[in-house]
């Protein structure tokens, strides 16, 4: 397989800018952003003060992949994180890598795996985008814009997330 | 003769028995209720002063959970489900009922940032902070757990597992509910079922 170009990305296709209507982008759409690799629902969790935050993508990956690192300008320490429940005890560390079977959608989601962003540079505040590279261990690096989203927002499961928009948002017509 | 003896044998066991029966089912309960008296006077700080379960209104319910300011993704997860179940809570319930999140890293943890931290999810919502030996009374009362884990390879250099429980009680500091969830909905469903209950 040859090395896969970076193909820039179409911002809005996959994104659209307001809030309200990511809602309605996140489940249904995607945006191809190389030859083999699609993402969906790139977002990261406002922060503050505590200089420290996670980032969340899915990922889907048309041939095995392993997600080994993140880079950002923006943090002293990325890193990739899982959390597990041992001993009646949420614990979460860093690993090694995120396996991508070809042709399923991995979550990276909050209470699970995730990227770590330690000792922010700055704030990150919601409405504001942030690209964060990620790379793989065939050498394949990927910049990918995520938004930034307010620290009460939960994504939603795919089983209620028709609910949720509606009883959250209102109605902004289908 | 050797009937009175054995009668005195024998109702000597039966005393023996009654007195250790005796200490056996009444010893444990009283060491809880000392425990849980204890528990309720547990003393911390919070942003507008000092904080105790003891100090809530007869009528009033705290929903207690450990955590940490520099807690990345579950302490957030938790508020944000928090939040959202809370606001959903008829207004009446959510004037009884005080979420309070409490630091199990009270000597790592900035306190007025960590006080800061949880009326981001809701105004209503507090974090408090006190010596280790408080907290750790509270974290035994509530039969939760936590411990401080090194990460050298890692940026954070450690962190706190800890349990994930919400724990209901009051200022009597019983555990009247735990739950273990991050759904909104469930945790909604359950405090509406548990107030639902209470007159």
């Amino acid at each position: 397989m040859n090395k896969l170009a970076i193909i820039p990305l179409l911002l809005g296709l996959g994104w659209p800018v307001l809030a309200d209507e990511q809602h309605h982008a996140e489940h249904h759409s995607s945006t191809q952003i190389s030859q083999s690799i699609e993402f969906r629902h790139a977002w990261v969790r406002a922060a503050g003060e505590q200089q420290i935050t996670a980032a969340f993508v899915q990922l889907r990956s048309a041939e095995d992949k392993q997600l080994v690192a993140v880079h950002s300008d923006l943090a002293e320490f990325n890193e990739v994180h899982t959390h597990s429940m041992v001993d009646g005890m949420m614990q979460m560390r860093e690993i090694s890598h995120i396996d991508l079977p070809a042709n399923q959608w991995v979550n990276l989601q909050p209470g699970g795996l995730h990227l770590m962003l330690i000792n922010l540079q700055r704030e990150l505040t919601p409405g504001e985008e942030i690209p964060l590279q990620l790379l793989f261990a065939d050498g394949e690096q990927l910049s990918l814009p995520f938004q930034v989203m307010e620290r009460t927002y939960l994504p939603e499961a795919e089983h209620h997330s028709e609910h949720d928009t509606e009883m959250h948002h209102g109605h902004h017509g289908h | 003769m050797t009937m009175s003896r054995l009668l005195l044998i024998t109702s000597t066991i039966l005393l023996a028995l009654l007195v250790a029966n005796t200490l056996w089912i009444f010893r444990p309960g009283q060491i809880a209720a000392a425990k849980q008296a204890s528990a309720a006077e547990v003393e911390l700080e919070s942003a507008i002063g000092s904080w105790q379960l003891a100090s809530l209104e007869p009528e009033q319910y705290a929903l207690i959970f450990f955590g940490y300011h520099r807690c990345p993704d579950i302490c957030p997860l938790t508020l944000a489900h928090l939040g959202r179940a809370y606001q959903q809570l008829p207004i009446d319930l959510q004037d009884r009922l005080q979420v309070v999140m409490v630091s199990v890293d009270p000597r790592l943890d900035d306190w007025q940032e960590l006080f800061a931290y949880p009326p981001l999810f809701h105004p209503s919502f507090k974090a408090v902070a006190g010596e280790t030996e408080q907290v750790d009374q509270l974290v035994a009362h509530f039969e939760a757990f936590y411990r401080v884990v090194d990460l050298p390879s890692s940026g954070l250099g450690y962190a706190i597992d800890h349990s994930p429980g919400l724990y209901l009680t009051n200022h009597r500091a019983e555990r009247l509910l735990t739950l273990v969830s991050d759904d909104s909905h469930y945790l909604l469903t359950e405090l509406k079922t548990f107030f639902g209950d209470q007159p």
